[in-house]
């Protein structure tokens, strides 16, 4: 059953190990190797196309960590390489040059204790399982015996409000009830460190609050440390303890701004405080200038490539 | 819809077909009474026919025309279903694979496979084995196009959702990929069974000694023209039980894709 072979490479064994000795309900993963730091970018560039007249430059050395139990927010402008930024970290794709590093260890396949929430869930679950059984997949090769299970499965689809659905198929949910079961899937797996790629950005408002604090609650309740990626700067404000504001394409880290506000967060209540309202202020006065100060960087490539096409990656 | 809504169409919907194979039936009748042809039997001695020539008889026409009719048929067509899916996978899953042998694959597929059959009488002789190749390698074109396409059109996301959950290699295959393609796969097995069936007939019709194509193809030489159409009226009916079975399979295999 564990025949993570050929894509796994020693250093993250060293890494699984470790997870795997530690007790799964802890999650403590932090002992040893720099402490505290959980998942860090080095100057990560991207350039996708390079050489070719499409080149398209998504990431220009972005660099910042996450501490564990941390939940941070990064906020950028659209199509500013956020995607392209997760799809780094989770080592999804290869950087062109820079590197990440999980507790200190260079990151080059997905790590066990890791995971990433999609954007599309409609992509992203399988459509030819029950909903349950999408939940219940990726733990099905992660050495869980078949009671724990059916109880993680279990607790995740209440977790997120799904009780009774799990025999159903996704094409017989709602879009909001097939994201709830991506992050159900998500949650059961119970990595240490959850990536999450505008998870919200299609779903009505209404469905988007409930799960916003959905996931707060049971970011909360377990301590696990989440890298939330969106363009809502009112949904980073409200869900993170930091946000990480991104520079247009190509991405580099503007600012890191820490949000004090209390938690448990409140939808009506917290989004009502001045905190809340001058933070959201400073974050989007930031990206209106990333946007304007983007103007001179971009001449260049507009030069280059006059056609109306401009590359949408990321 | 609600559910008796839908059974009263269903009804409807069979009382018609019902209506229209009794018009058939009768329209038969009355043209061969008037044409009083001996080529065209009326239907009743037809099927009186396939009751009493294939169905009363049933042992020998089991083992002298259906089980090696059948058996030639499902050998051919089983063993391309697999070999194509396997080297379907291969193909999809790697450009660079698809790009050497695609041209290739379209050439042969170009050619209409009973052309084959002289060749593969030289080659093979004229007993089951050259039947059976000649079924396979006719069938083994559209299950395999159809599956390339199936695996090539599987959305990149479900790869990137089974590596960012660590998923082996070989489930990726099995629970992913195959899955995946599965519609296309099956729209590649419907329009080979009912090549496998062609084949069949005209691989029996040209060199055999048993079979539902030798059975008929006897009775035009023994000048049994009621013999003859009852043969064919057996054919279609295996032809449509066939793709039943299949269509049943299919709807099991992908009830996900229906709701």
């Amino acid at each position: 059953m564990s025949t993570r072979a050929s894509d796994t490479e020693s250093s993250h064994d060293d890494v699984d190990a470790r997870a795997a000795s530690a007790s799964p309900t802890t999650g403590a993963t932090a002992g040893g190797v720099d402490e505290g730091q959980s998942l860090a970018a080095h100057d990560l560039e991207v350039i996708y196309g390079e050489g070719t007249p499409e080149e398209h430059h998504a990431l220009g050395g972005v660099s910042f960590s996450i501490t564990k139990g941390e939940f941070v927010a990064i906020v950028g402008p659209s199509g500013c390489g956020k995607t392209t930024l997760l799809r780094c970290l989770s080592a999804l794709m290869k950087p062109t040059s820079g590197s990440v590093t999980l507790h200190g260890r260079p990151v080059v396949s997905v790590p066990k204790d890791l995971t990433l929430v999609f954007q599309d869930y409609r992509r992203s679950l399988y459509p030819w399982l029950r909903v349950a059984a999408n939940v219940e997949f990726p733990l099905k090769y992660s050495g869980i015996d078949k009671s724990e299970r059916a109880e993680r499965v279990r607790q995740a689809l209440d977790d997120v409000g799904l009780t009774g659905h799990g025999n159903k198929y996704p094409g017989q949910l709602s879009g909001g009830m097939q994201q709830r079961v991506s992050i159900a899937r998500a949650l059961a797996y119970r990595p240490n460190l959850l990536l999450m790629d505008e998870p919200f950005a299609s779903v009505d408002a209404q469905t988007r609050a409930s799960l916003e604090d959905v996931l707060l609650e049971v970011w909360e309740r377990r301590n696990k440390t989440v890298l939330f990626v969106t363009h809502d700067i009112d949904e980073s404000v409200y869900l993170a303890d930091r946000v990480i504001v991104l520079s247009n394409a190509p991405a580099h880290v503007m600012a890191e701004i820490s949000v004090d506000i209390p938690r448990p967060r409140d939808q009506i209540e917290t989004k009502a405080r001045t905190e809340f309202v001058e933070l959201r202020a400073e974050v989007a006065r930031l990206i209106r200038s990333a946007g304007s100060s983007d103007q001179e960087p971009d001449a260049p490539d507009a030069d280059a490539a006059p056609g109306p096409d401009a590359v949408g990656a990321g | 819809m609600t559910v008796s809504s839908g059974t009263k169409r269903r009804a409807k919907d069979l009382a018609l077909q019902v209506t229209v194979v009794i018009v058939v039936l009768v329209g038969w009748k009355v043209w061969t009474e008037i044409a009083d042809s001996l080529f065209f039997p009326p239907p009743n001695e037809v099927l009186r026919e396939v009751w009493d020539g294939w169905i009363r008889d049933w042992s020998n026409t089991w083992d002298e025309n259906l089980r090696p009719s059948l058996t030639r048929l499902l050998a051919g067509f089983l063993l391309a279903a697999v070999l194509s899916v396997g080297f379907g996978v291969a193909i999809g899953r790697s450009r660079a694979l698809g790009d050497y042998v695609e041209p290739i694959i379209h050439f042969v597929r170009s050619i209409p496979p009973p052309a084959l059959l002289p060749l593969f009488l030289v080659l093979l002789g004229i007993g089951d084995n050259m039947k059976v190749v000649l079924i396979a390698v006719g069938v083994f074109p559209p299950i395999l196009l159809n599956t390339i396409e199936g695996v090539r059109s599987i959305d990149p996301l479900y790869l990137d959702t089974a590596t960012a959950y660590r998923i082996p290699r070989r489930r990726r295959l099995t629970h992913v990929i195959l899955p995946g393609a599965a519609p296309k796969i099956f729209a590649g097995l419907r329009i080979s069974l009912s090549i496998a069936v062609i084949l069949m007939v005209i691989s029996e019709l040209v060199a055999a000694t048993n079979g539902v194509g030798f059975r008929i193809l006897r009775a035009q030489r023994q000048f049994k023209m009621v013999d003859l159409w009852a043969g064919l009226v057996v054919l279609g009916a295996i032809g449509a039980a066939l793709n039943g079975v299949l269509a049943l399979i299919e709807r099991r295999v992908l009830r996900w894709s229906r709701v």
